[in-house]
């Protein structure tokens, strides 16, 4: 506009003439921009539709829905076009392929660059709390498991995704995200009904066998020769133990190879922890019934009363130190024994390739999210024609579990924003989480990932074309198992300073120093420690408040956790895979 | 700085820091913290016997501020990392947080807050818009540098150097394609040297800390935390940053945007 300011000096002819040329110059920009305009929503639509039609093939949305989603995401950005914007996630296929693939698609779409992180899930953990506590604005969003939603609904600092929807958030909403489509809503909502987090992608952790080795005659007549029934996916620990050790001590080799009964992991790192907290008391029966989790006392042994945490050692009503949990981590140990001498100084990183390797027969722990690196032809573990030779199965339980108890463990990374980050920032990476889980993408990230997240996804044809190649995925996630594999649930008042006990005591315990009894003794009382240093830090009404200390005789005479000490060693019992699975139905 | 294999010993002196945390804690008084830095301009140097550098200046304001008394030396990066495990009251400044070394310290974090990304001389035409964008290049970076063990972890073409400003003159000859190095060494170095580099991606973000000795109070540990977090709310860390880096600093504002 600069150019309209008459000087001072100038005279009406020249005045005429700069207007005149300033006129004209004006129109030839004008049309510039109307072609440029014209030009970049051809392009725009052009670039849409190669998206779609070479990328997101696969989508329970058909052409004409997805193009209109896109253009939803084209418009909505408007406001953003030109940021860039930073987001972090764990090192999985999944949020690889979003931060390859994804972030690329969004950007030609909204014009929104993206900074889409990789890194440990320790890190993100890590870096999620440090925003919180300093308060500066590292990252504009995480994709963080929502393990954490305990300390979310108390903590004040994360947005509650269903108020933002339909409060500051709701012009950048999109009007397809079809919040009941997805499966793992309830493990993302707090105590007072808000969703906090929204699912990017989920995983059990479930049992994995050879169904190729488990059906040969010659090891199914010997097995029930030794142990007086059949070779069958186990139900309980006692057949697991077994199992386990029929291939460990008594089979030793199969095609040449060395074999093994049993596989786990004890390296000191953060993973040992998660090995432990990722619902193994659960599997136990250490909790009490409930879902996603326990109620009044979770897989944590944290006892709360409404929702304060009140304690995890029995004498305050928890049951971190209870039968249940010791016999947990004394299985956990004695394992060790039936696995490959390596275990001890692993992670769990490597679970893949082991399992992988061809020499591992059966592992009760085993996350799904190592699915699509044990699919690859060529692996040993893998048939000629793709379909595998092995199947996950349900988890073998404990003896103290029971039934209306979560049973096992599902990994669920959820997006989580923080009410630190600037809102237009915010936004921006609203926009790029609602891409990341829209159903233009969904499915196909599905397919890549094998982290199923919305159930027009598992339901689709595309998911049954690939069930015969998936071990039982697809099954799992087609019945009611995907609500009883529940993550950490809202009894933990903060998972940051919680969790590193975990691997501090399984450290102690693996190194059998002190005795398994008292080790869960020590961390039972390190928790309670930590818990009313909680409350005192970040008083509220959810916040912990330790119950006076009671004889463990007390609590252990109560009805539900923590339980008193039963039969441990109850007969080995498995059935058909075919069988086994029915009990997800 | 990964430690793949834990030795017997190792495990040991773990237990050993561990039990002493949880047990009865010991006074904080007369304890003096050693902290062990390591050359690496512009966070951390010694020059002419005196420790300079941005992470040198917030260690510096959080022991005054904490009230402790603390000494800084300077020592190479692996005496550092060892000492700091096995000597108590020994800390070691800065170092890259990760799962894989959780267990062998105590931390005091984030002492610095740092953004990564690829460089390459101004007249390169890379399209480099995700990491995976950079997996044809040779890339150079420089020993014990994370965010370089980093992309190797993930297969990258790294071509390591000893130190960091020696990837300069490699990329200047064409004998890396990229430069991956934080934002404020990157911003310094250009600076400097008045090099005609440019930022081609940002691709991580790293909180560097201080490890300490497991054996160190936890009283200790838990005050000095409690201060650093007040540094940053109170805008101290910040004016550090400023203060140090003049009027070239790509720092935290930078990531506040």
């Amino acid at each position: 506009m600069g150019r309209l300011t008459l000087s001072r000096k100038m005279t009406c002819s020249t005045y005429s003439y700069q207007l005149e040329k300033t006129f004209s110059h004006v129109m030839g920009m004008l049309l510039v921009m109307f072609l440029l305009l014209l030009t970049g929503a051809s392009s725009y639509a052009q670039t849409a539709e190669e998206w779609v039609d070479n990328e997101f093939k696969e989508s329970t949305f058909t052409r004409d829905e997805q193009l209109a989603e896109l253009e939803w995401f084209h418009d909505a950005a408007k406001p953003f076009r030109g940021m860039t914007i930073y987001v972090i996630s764990e090192p999985i296929d999944t949020h690889w392929y979003e931060a390859d693939t994804l972030v690329k698609a969004f950007e030609d779409i909204t014009g929104i660059h993206v900074v889409h992180e990789i890194t440990g899930e320790d890190d993100v953990v890590r870096k999620l709390l440090a925003q919180i506590e300093t308060q500066y604005n590292i990252y504009d969003g995480f994709i963080s498991d929502s393990d954490l939603i305990g300390g979310h609904f108390r903590s004040g600092a994360v947005v509650a995704l269903s108020d933002y929807i339909n409060e500051e958030g709701r012009d950048v909403t999109l009007p397809t995200l079809d919040l009941s489509d997805f499966i793992g809503l309830s493990f993302t909502t707090g105590p007072d009904g808000k969703v906090y987090q929204l699912p990017d992608q989920q995983f059990p952790s479930v049992y994995w066998y050879r169904h190729d080795w488990f059906s040969r005659k010659d090891l199914q007549d010997r097995f029930r020769k030794l142990y007086g029934y059949e070779l069958g996916v186990p139900v309980n620990w006692s057949a697991y133990e077994d199992i386990a050790e029929f291939f460990t001590v008594h089979v030793r080799e199969l095609d040449g190879h060395r074999v093994w009964g049993h596989m786990d992991y004890g390296k000191t790192d953060p993973s040992l922890g998660w090995r432990i907290s990722d619902a193994w008391l659960a599997m136990a029966g250490m909790g009490d019934k409930g879902l996603p989790n326990g109620l009044p006392v979770d897989d944590w042994g944290i006892r709360v009363e409404n929702c304060r945490p009140v304690g995890a050692s029995v004498s305050r009503g928890g049951a971190l130190d209870s039968p249940a949990a010791v016999y947990a981590i004394r299985k956990f140990l004695d394992w060790f024994r039936l696995a490959p001498p390596e275990a001890r100084n692993v992670t769990d990183k490597v679970m893949g390739e082991w399992v992988g390797s061809g020499v591992v027969a059966q592992q009760i722990f085993w996350y799904t999210a190592y699915l699509a690196q044990i699919t690859k032809p060529g692996l040993p573990v893998v048939n000629e024609d793709g379909t595998p030779k092995w199947r996950i199965a349900p988890s073998p339980l404990g003896a103290y579990w029971e039934k209306g108890m979560k049973s096992g463990y599902q990994d669920a990374g959820s997006w989580t924003f923080l009410k630190n980050t600037p809102e237009k920032r915010r936004k921006a990476a609203w926009l790029y989480a609602q891409f990341t889980v829209s159903k233009t993408v969904s499915l196909k990230k599905t397919l890549v990932g094998l982290t199923p997240i919305r159930l027009s996804d598992i339901n689709s044809k595309a998911m049954t074309e690939r069930a015969p190649y998936l071990g039982g995925l697809v099954e799992f996630y087609r019945s009611n198992a995907r609500y009883y594999w529940t993550p950490t649930g809202t009894n933990v008042p903060s998972y940051p300073k919680l969790s590193p006990l975990w691997w501090k005591y399984m450290t102690q315990a693996l190194n059998r120093n002190p005795l398994v009894e008292d080790v869960m003794h020590d961390l039972a009382g390190a928790m309670d420690e930590e818990l009313e240093a909680i409350g005192k830090e970040s008083p509220g009404a959810c916040s912990p408040r330790l119950n006076p200390p009671s004889p463990r005789e007390y609590w252990l005479g109560q009805p539900g956790s923590p339980k008193s000490e039963r039969n441990e060693h109850p007969p080995g019992k498995t059935l058909s895979y075919e069988d086994a699975i029915k009990a997800w139905q | 700085m990964v430690v793949s294999n834990m030795s017997s010993r190792t495990v040991s002196l773990l237990l050993a820091g561990w039990l002493s945390v949880i047990s009865a804690l010991a006074s904080a008084e007369g304890t003096v913290i050693h902290i062990l830095a390591y050359q690496q301009p512009p966070f951390m140097e010694s020059r002419n016997n005196k420790p300079l550098g941005l992470a040198v200046d917030v260690v510096k304001l959080l022991m005054e501020r904490a009230g402790f008394d603390y000494d800084i030396n300077f020592v190479p990066p692996k005496r550092a990392y060892v000492t700091a495990q096995s000597s108590p009251n020994h800390c070691m400044l800065a170092i890259e947080r990760a799962q894989t070394i959780e267990a062998l310290f105590q931390w005091i974090s984030p002492i610095l807050i740092t953004r990564h990304g690829f460089y390459s001389n101004a007249s390169d035409k890379y399209d480099i818009r995700t990491l995976q964008d950079a997996r044809p290049y040779v890339i150079g970076s420089y020993l014990g540098s994370g965010v370089g063990e980093y992309l190797e972890k993930y297969g990258f073409n790294v071509d390591f150097v000893s130190s960091n400003d020696l990837n300069i003159l490699k990329l200047q000859r064409k004998r890396v394609d990229l430069w991956a190095t934080d934002t404020i060494s990157a911003a310094r170095l250009i600076y400097e040297n008045d090099l005609q580099f440019k930022l081609v991606h940002t691709f991580l973000t790293t909180l560097r800390a201080m490890g300490c000795h497991l054996s160190l109070p936890q009283e200790i540990v838990g005050r000095l935390q409690s201060e650093l977090m007040g540094m940053y709310q109170d805008g101290s860390v910040e004016t550090l940053y400023q203060s140090y880096l003049g009027t070239h600093p790509p720092q935290l504002s930078d990531i506040q945007e």
